[in-house]
């Protein structure tokens, strides 16, 4: 667990209990004071209606993408020592794509938009799978990088027969992990090239560019160079630019104030998950060395060092970092709750959307 | 078989009585209890072992949770859990707590990170499993013993002990010093398999129980992938039975706790073979479940006495009788029902 800056008689064990709470504290009330807590009982009924719409999802849309995969899901090998964590998060992933996306449609005054939304779901779960592999399965993820790379992603997003040719190699592929994800990437973008071609599509698909770029690039890196704290922000956040781009392309008659206040809003809804992201798993990146930009910040004299330290940890809690992100957070929910009840966006849909994001974050912290 | 099983109905009420006769097993407190033996019935590691089992249903989520909870406030100062309030704490129930905290968010990381340290304390001797007891639980001033020689058997590493230590240490354990006890274990874990492809246990006679969790904590190491599972596929389908189930251990009668087990290791075989026969296992179960949504009971647990390393040496063992030297009934149903649920949760999470 790195090397110790001092001796402390104090429990190391103890740091991360404080870690764990007072990030939760400090997160609840203050949105609890800002009103945009749900109760208790509240998010039972939410958490309980997303993992049945997760669970339709996995049969309605998995199902026929996987084929004979679709197995593996259940499957108690998957990914190892995370299966228990893959699948039950597995539902959630799906349920959170598919709001976010059928919200993002409906504000802009769609309807219809199931078709969008299943394609936000699948690719949220994509996300996750991918996350999953380059945290924590390194030899899967350099086996995956053999068969995907930034060209194959070049020649998805160019040629509509590009996810033929990447279905063609799962012959030679062993692993149901990596035929599970490059299933999931030729589904997604045969379904790009049926709703997109305007310059729409061409900033959907820079977006996936940059998505993809700053998912690679943020891999088994802890140190706290700018650059890195830009990656670590474009790995969490791009994905729902992404979703928010994929609404857009369905939209297209849509007026440009309404387009921006879309963008704005997805842009505090992404960093409100990225900064709720961090502080939450503030305990398990420390233990297993996963980029935080919360730790990262005091942990500059480890820069490229074997991990995170005690005293990283000590300085962490010493000062007002977590604080300091969970009114951050608190904001960016003040913010979305603020643009959302505005006459920009329609009702029902707008209110939906955001016990959808007040929901979510619940969820996070539990 | 696979396919007349997979419209999910029966399979999912069974599933929902089974779920709805382990809720009312509960004790007031809210934990499971089962097991009748000198030290009084488990309540620790039985609860700990239903909430992994059904962890997941939405049917027993809030059931589950106030389990867990009350389990986090049964840690002894010295790291680990025990099979009941009075008796002293072991490493296979701390593994199973240990298991089941990881159904739930990580609210204390220091009761987890002792619990953790507390099992590594039990890799025993030059083979590097793990053992139910170490010198530091002082069993023996506990059952009366006078000298170490008295519970060398409870001291020594044991394949079913190990297989859930690791799966605890893998998906809980974070340092590197974990991960090299779990890769020395690991190694023993592979180096006791069988020429059959099975795996044998100390607590649990017949083969089914340790085959399930030797592959399962394989499986959270990636072992499977480069282990060649044929021979384990073969024997498990050979020794099935005719109608679909699997008898083992001290009966010879068809029984749903070794039935359940021999699914659930198929599953994880993950081979057509292997696919075709879990579903007739399941078949029987579905057919086997009682009214109740229990399961009949048979003896499953063996309580070897201290000393014997080698439970094969004892001719005789009792059936359902108190002491050591014995093969005893989960007389609540508890345990069966919980493995039988476990093994239609997974099977359907499987279905196509």
């Amino acid at each position: 667990m790195g090397g110790h800056a001092r001796h402390s008689d104090w429990p190391l064990a103890l740091l991360l209990d404080e870690a764990w709470l007072r990030s939760r504290r400090v997160l609840v009330q203050g949105l609890e004071e800002a009103g945009l807590w749900m109760s208790h009982r509240d998010y039972e009924e939410f958490a309980a209606e997303q993992r049945a719409l997760g669970e339709r999802l996995k049969r309605e849309i998995l199902q026929p993408l996987l084929g004979n995969d679709y197995f593996y899901l259940g499957s108690e090998r998957l990914f190892a020592a995370s299966n228990r964590d893959f699948r039950s998060k597995l539902p959630l992933a799906l349920a959170f794509g598919y709001e976010l996306g059928l919200g993002s449609c409906e504000i802009r005054g769609l309807r219809d938009s199931a078709g969008v939304a299943e394609m936000c779901a699948v690719f949220n779960f994509g996300i996750s799978v991918f996350d999953l592999m380059h945290d924590q399965f390194p030899e899967l993820a350099g086996r995956f990088s053999e068969l995907f790379d930034r060209e194959v992603l070049r020649e998805l997003q160019d040629r509509k027969g590009g996810s033929i040719e990447l279905l063609d190699q799962l012959g030679v592929v062993e692993q149901a992990e990596l035929r599970l994800l490059l299933k999931i990437i030729a589904w997604f973008f045969s379904r790009i090239h049926g709703i997109a071609e305007s310059d729409a599509a061409d900033e959907l698909h820079q977006t996936l560019r940059a998505a993809y770029a700053a998912e690679v690039q943020s891999s088994d890196v802890i140190t706290a160079t700018p650059e890195m704290m830009t990656i670590s922000r474009e790995k969490s956040t791009l994905p729902f630019h992404v979703i928010d781009r994929l609404a857009r392309i369905q939209a297209p008659h849509v007026g440009r104030e309404l387009e921006l206040a879309c963008e704005t809003l997805m842009e505090d809804i992404a960093n409100l998950f990225w900064r709720l992201d961090d502080m939450t798993d503030i305990v398990r990146d420390f233990q297993h060395r996963q980029l935080n930009s919360l730790l990262a910040a005091r942990n500059g004299e480890a820069a490229g060092g074997p991990g995170y330290t005690y005293q990283c940890l000590v300085d962490t809690l010493g000062g007002t970092i977590l604080e300091e992100t969970a009114g951050e957070i608190r904001s960016r929910a003040q913010a979305v709750h603020d643009r959302l009840g505005s006459e920009t966006f329609p009702e029902p849909a707008s209110r939906r959307l955001e016990q959808i994001v007040l929901g979510y974050t619940h969820g996070w912290l539990r | 078989m696979w396919d007349s099983l997979n419209d999910g109905k029966v399979v999912g009420t069974a599933i929902a009585k089974a779920g709805d006769y382990l809720l009312a097993q509960r004790s007031r407190d809210g934990l499971w209890r089962d097991f009748s033996t000198l030290a009084g019935a488990s309540s620790d590691w039985v609860t700990a072992y239903v909430c992994v089992a059904v962890g997941g249903l939405d049917l027993t989520r809030s059931a589950v949770t106030g389990a867990i909870r009350r389990l986090y406030f049964r840690q002894r100062p010295n790291g680990g859990w025990s099979y009941n309030k009075s008796v002293p704490t072991d490493c296979d129930t701390t593994a199973w707590v240990l298991c089941a905290l990881a159904e739930m968010p990580m609210w204390r990381p220091s009761a987890i990170e002792r619990a953790v340290r507390y099992i590594i304390r039990h890799q025993a001797g030059p083979t590097k499993g793990f053992a139910t007891y170490a010198p530091s639980d002082r069993i023996e001033r506990f059952i009366g013993a006078f000298g170490p020689e008295v519970t060398v058997g409870w001291h020594s590493a044991h394949v079913c002990v190990t297989a859930v230590a690791l799966q605890s240490l893998l998906e809980l354990g974070a340092s590197t010093d974990e991960g090299a006890a779990a890769e020395r274990a690991l190694n023993y874990l592979q180096a006791c398999r069988s020429c059959r492809g099975l795996w044998e246990s100390y607590w649990w006679p017949g083969e089914a129980y340790a085959t399930y969790h030797a592959l399962k904590a394989l499986a959270a190491a990636d072992r499977l992938r480069t282990l060649d599972l044929r021979s384990t596929v073969n024997s498990l389908c050979d020794n099935q039975l005719g109608n679909g189930a699997w008898s083992g251990g001290a009966s010879t009668e068809p029984h749903a706790f070794s039935t359940a087990l021999n699914v659930l290791a198929l599953l994880l075989c993950e081979h057509r073979d292997a696919l075709q026969a879990a579903a007739r296992g399941i078949d029987w179960l579905i057919r086997n479940q009682c009214q109740s949504g229990s399961w009949q009971i048979a003896p499953i647990l063996r309580i070897p006495p201290p000393m014997v390393e080698d439970p094969c040496t004892v001719d005789d063992w009792r059936l359902n009788e108190i002491g050591t030297g014995v093969i005893i009934e989960d007389r609540n149903g508890i345990f069966t029902t919980a493995t039988s649920l476990r093994a239609l949760t997974v099977f359907r999470a499987m279905s196509v």
